[in-house]
Order: structure tokens, then sequence, then C-alpha cells
């Protein structure tokens, strides 16, 4: 049997490099969309926002100028910034009528286009941009105050000028919150929408891809047994995927994705992770392999099926930014949850004792949907015997 | 023990197509066909002895083995199958196609490829070994195909129309090596040219619609059924063909034969003219196994 299970992965592999179809899908469409997806959501730059300020305020210039994600631009007139900020030329704006003769006081209106999230967001950085300014100001009135006024009267001062004094620590894992780390996502978001594809064409067009080319008639007069076949096509699909994964990895380290993180025993459940999501997959294309007449019929079934799944199962998409009611569907789908496991070892660093459930719910759904799918693809051949299609 | 056997054979496809309405086949050694139009059963019966198609009713037995029973991945370790359609997969060269077929048959990668390079030289096909499937002219692909029905060295050879789509010349050449590779294996093949069931096999079994009407060696079939030469007349349609001379032809829609036996060319010719019955051709035609299906079912064997 051993010589019947490796049959598709060697005409796989012998067939490899002469497949120029087979290269682009798995080697080179996955490194293009990769380059893509850091260029658009981890590019170094970051995103920035466009804040046009009425007004003159050398301190607010000075302020605006020191932070990297504010652009700032000088307005002449309350109406041209209102018109920008309604045509989007600016994503908020900031009207000052401001004293600086005596430290900093005056009013200060922010303008920005309500219910629309990047202008909200501008807004509230430049709010709290000037609430810092403000607690900045009182702060060096009280001390300024500090030496006029007798010590007995220190404590209502400071209730005055800085009555609670709020400390930020913003605590990021190290990789994540750099660009090498969200490199290192899409690197395995990539690796996830292979599984997706591979997986899904594996099993919804296992059948008929033989009948296509004729093959199936050489197979079933082998003798060779339905379970045997479709773990030797199995076998094949996971050699196709840990090519694939393999160029993507390594694509990965060119374009700056930090692998600091991975050790050789973290790779080997990476790799393992990456076979169970692509089983279950599998398994899922099996069942649904019983719907389509035809290979045409098949091969829109599959990538129906494929492609919103990177989206809504949290592949490429963060599951964070996902509506609540799709992420629940992420947070249940199995193919998403090793994908996040995957995540969490190298991107966040959880501990491996944290993913054992995840790991187990992940493992114990591919058994359930791989068994089922195997005896449906069973009854399929079986079917096919007696009635050819 | 017969090699193969087919017991009461039947197929009924869905929608009640009966393509084949009981059957029974016995093949010792030695080169057996199955000849018949297209249409009659043939591919049917073979992918049913082969284990690709599943019989309705009957059962197969290969060296006792039943193909369909509980010993089925035993008994279709002795048939190698070659289809009419010569299945290869495209992105591999003939070598590895070979290789292939043999890892499917559980052979190791080290007997696939002596067992390949083997058959390719004998089907002069080892300098060719490396060129992709695709590129293969249809008479190497053919020749391919044999190998592959042979690479796992099996006690029966079963091929479905090996000679279609060849030219003459090729198919001669295809028959040579088909011989010298069988040896004293069983070999089993469909046919719906006569000539070529006459000068291969050593038994017939003749097919139309679906039943064995006559089986025996082809010599045999040939002296029992078409003694001896015709005049063969083609008429104008609605040209009913006469009596000559007291000769009662056979006929065939509109085709007559005339035995020479008791009317001669001149004969028949000279009546036609005299009575300026219009017709296409006339000639005389030799007892071959295509008169013995005409004789048999009353239509043409398509050549």
């Amino acid at each position: 049997m051993i010589w019947q299970l490796i049959s598709e992965s060697y005409a796989f592999l012998k067939g490899f490099l002469r497949n120029r179809e087979g290269i682009f899908w798995l080697v080179v469409f996955p490194i293009v969309f990769l380059v893509i997806m850091v260029m658009v959501f981890a590019s170094e730059g970051g995103v920035s926002y466009d804040v046009g300020i009425v007004g003159n305020s050398s301190i607010i210039s000075e302020i605006f100028s020191n932070i990297s994600y504010i652009n700032s631009y000088y307005v002449k007139s309350e109406e041209i910034l209102y018109d920008m900020v309604r045509n989007g030329s600016l994503d908020a704006g900031l009207i000052l009528n401001l004293d600086e003769e005596v430290g900093i006081s005056g009013e200060v209106k922010i303008v920005y286009i309500s219910n629309l999230t990047s202008s909200e967001t501008a807004a509230r950085m430049v709010s709290s941009i000037i609430g810092a300014l403000e607690d900045e100001v009182r702060r060096q009135a009280y001390d300024f105050a500090e030496s006029y006024v007798p010590r007995q009267f220190h404590g209502f001062l400071k209730l005055i000028s800085d009555p609670i004094e709020v400390q930020y620590e913003g605590i990021t894992p190290e990789i994540y919150g750099t660009p090498g780390g969200l490199k290192l996502f899409y690197v395995i978001s990539m690796i996830g929408v292979q599984v997706l594809f591979i997986g899904m064409f594996n099993g919804v067009l296992n059948i008929l891809e033989k009948k296509r080319s004729g093959v199936l008639k050489v197979v079933v007069s082998s003798p060779i047994d339905g379970y045997v076949i479709l773990m030797a096509d199995t076998l094949g699909a996971i050699v196709a995927t840990l090519i694939s994964g393999v160029a993507i990895l390594v694509a990965g380290f060119f374009i700056g994705a930090d692998y600091t993180a991975l050790t050789l025993d973290k790779i080997l459940l990476i790799l393992s992770l990456t076979i169970v999501s692509l089983l279950f997959m599998t398994g899922l294309g099996l069942i649904l392999s019983t719907l389509p007449k035809t290979y045409e019929g098949a091969q829109a079934l599959a990538n129906m099926v494929a492609f919103p799944l990177m989206f809504v199962g949290g592949i490429v998409v963060p599951e964070f930014l996902l509506p609540d009611y799709i992420r629940t569907f992420a947070e249940f789908f199995p193919v998403s949850r090793l994908i996040s496991t995957m995540r969490d070892i190298l991107i966040f660093n959880i501990p491996m004792s944290s993913v054992y459930f995840d790991i187990l719910y992940g493992l114990s759904a591919t058994l359930i949907v791989f068994i089922i799918g195997a005896y449906v693809y069973r009854r399929l051949l079986l079917k096919t015997i007696e009635h050819p299609i | 023990m017969a090699i193969l056997e087919a017991r009461e054979l039947v197929k009924i496809y869905p929608g009640g197509v009966k393509a084949v309405d009981g059957i029974s086949l016995v093949f010792e050694r030695g080169i057996y066909s199955i000849m018949g139009p297209n249409g009659s059963g043939k591919s049917t019966t073979l992918s049913m002895c082969s284990g690709v198609l599943k019989p309705t009713k009957g059962r197969v037995y290969v060296l006792g083995l039943d193909l369909w029973g509980k010993d089925w991945i035993e008994a279709r370790r002795h048939i190698g199958f070659a289809p009419q359609d010569m299945p290869f997969n495209p992105k591999l060269s003939a070598l590895d196609n070979l290789i292939w077929f043999g890892l499917l048959r559980n052979m190791s990668l080290m007997e696939c490829r002596t067992s390949a390079k083997k058959l390719l030289m004998s089907v002069d096909l080892y300098e060719s070994r490396n060129m992709l499937v695709g590129k293969l002219s249809g008479g190497m692909r053919r020749r391919l195909t044999i190998a592959s029905a042979l690479i796992h060295n099996p006690d029966v050879i079963i091929l479905d129309e090996p000679g279609s789509g060849l030219d003459p010349k090729a198919k001669e050449d295809l028959w040579m090596y088909i011989q010298e590779l069988v040896e004293d294996r069983t070999l089993i093949f469909s046919s719906h040219d006569a000539r070529e069931v006459e000068r291969f096999s050593k038994w017939t079994y003749i097919f139309h619609r679906g039943r064995v009407v006559a089986e025996g060696e082809p010599r045999k079939l040939i002296e029992e059924y078409v003694k001896h030469p015709y005049i063969s007349v083609w008429f104008a349609k609605d040209v009913i063909p006469p009596e000559i001379n007291g000769s009662r032809p056979l006929v065939f829609g509109s085709i007559a034969w005339y035995s020479l036996e008791d009317v001669d060319l001149p004969d028949v010719i000279s009546y036609l003219r005299e009575n300026k019955m219009p017709f296409k051709r006339i000639e005389i035609i030799e007892p071959s196994l295509n008169e013995v299906f005409i004789r048999l079912t009353g239509e043409r064997l398509m050549e």
C-alpha cells in the first residue's frame, strides 16, 4: 500500500516543474498576493491623517510637526476648512482662537465628518493632543503658582489644575506592534489562504478531475481501495501545500517578516497545524463534491466557498476588525481557530499550554469532517463505477 | 479453470438502456477478440471484465477470483487494462506515466523504473521516454497504452479497440509489438475491424445489440456462415433486388448478394443491363467475418 500512497505525490512532484499553471497558483500567486497585502496593510509608514489648521499658534505648530501620524496644513479661512473637510481633502480641521501671551489659553474647535471612521479617528487624535496640551499647561501653571501660594493651599491648587493625573502605559507584544510582526501576520494569512483553496479544490474536484483527464478508469481498474486512493490524493495535496507554504515563508523573509520567534519546534507545530487545516478543508470539499455534476460547476463551487472564507474566517482580515456576528463564525470555524493558533504562537508568543484547547478543537473537528468526507468520497466513487457520470 | 470467465453479464444504464444482455464469455491463454459495431456492448463488456464498470447482474472471475466480490483487489492484480481513449497524466513524460501506473499497482519505485524502461524498449519508445505524453504521435501513444497495461506483468491484458484511429501501417506495426509482448498471456481485444479480428485472434465473440450472436475460430465461422464468395450488387434506392437465373439473393437493405455457386458475374451484369436496373456498384466479395456479421444480423459491420 505504501507505494500506492505515494503515487499521487510522485506524479505531482514529477509534473510540477512542467506545470506552469501549478507553479503560478502554488508559488507565484501567493507571493504576489502577500506582497500586495503587506504593501497595503503593513507598510512601514503606517496610517497618517491630514488635519487643516485655521489660526496661528507656535505651540500647536511645534506639537503637530513632531507627530508623525498627523500631517498638518495651514488653511486661510474657516470657510475653506469646512469645505476641505466636507469633500474629504482633510480628515479633520482645527480652528484656533488662542492667546499665547501668558502660557496658552482660549478656544479650540475641532471639525470632522460624523459617522465617518477615519474622520472621527482623526478628530479624536487631535482632541487627545489638545487635551494633553491642556494638562501640560495646567501643570506648568501649578508649578508657577506653587511658589506664590501658601503650602496649606497647594492641595486645592492641585485640585484645580490637575486633580487626577493619568498615566498611560501601552503594552503591546514585542512583535505585533512592529512592521515585521504585521508582515508575519500576513505571511500566516497567506498560508491560510492556500490551505483554503488547495483543500477545497482537492476535495470538490477529486473525482471529476480524474474523470476529465480520463485516468479514472486506470485508477478504478487498479488493485487499490477507494480510501487508499483518497489518502494518496490527500498526501499529494499536502505536498503541494508544503511547497506553497515554504515559498510563502521564504518570500516573507525577503519582505521583512519578523522570524525571531521561529524555533524548530514551532516550525514543526506550524507545519502540523497547516496539515490539519488542509485535511479539514479537504474533508469539507469531499462532502460538497456530491453537489456539482460538471467539472466547471465543481470549480465554481470550490471558489464560491473558499473565497469568502478568506474574509469571514478571519484569515486575511484580522478577527478584531470583523463585525460581531461574523467574528462568531470565525471563532467556531476550525481552520480560523487553527490559523489564529499559529499567530498566537509565532506573533504573540502565547505559551503552548494556552492553545491546547484550540488545537484539540481543530483536530477533533477535522477528524469528524474528514471521516464523513472520506465516506462520501467512497460512495461517490462506487457510484461512478456503477453508473459513469 | 478459465483464466477469465464472465457469467451472465448484464449492464443497464440509467434511463433503462440495456447495453449488455446476459453475456457469458470464457477466455483461456491466447488472443481473443470481441467483434461488433459501435454500440454493440463491446466496450461495456470489457469495462466490466477489467473492473472499471460494475455489472448490473452477473459475475466476472479472474483465475477463480471474483472481480466484483471480496477478492476484488487480488483479482485486479492479474488484469492490465488499456482503454480506447489512452488516458495519461498530461503533465508527465512517457516514462513517468508508466511509473505512476506501476505505483498504483503497489510496485516499488525501483521495480516500476526497471519494468517501465524494459517495456519502452520493447515498444520502441525508449528514445522518447522523457517526452511529454501530449507530444507523442497517435501511434506512439497507442504503443504506450499497450505498455501501460503490461507494467505489472498481468496474466490478462484487455485492450479496447487498440487499432482505432491508426492508419493501416501503424496498425500493422502496433500488432507486431502486441504479439511480441503477449507471449503466453491472455489477450482480449475489441474491434469493429473484421480483418484485424481474423488475422490476430484465435477465437472471437461476435456482439450485436448487447448479445453474443456467434463465437468460434474466425476461419470456422466464415466457413460455417459464408461458405463461398458472393457477387455483391449495390442497387439504387427503391430497387427491389431480383432473382437472377433462379438465384435468390440475400438482401441487406439496398445490397444484394448472389451466390457464385448459382450464378456468375457476366450473367448478373447482362441481366441488370437488359432489364435496365440501375446499380451503383458490383463486386465479388471473398468471405470474411464482415459477411458473417451481415449474415447473422442483417446489418453491416462498420469499418
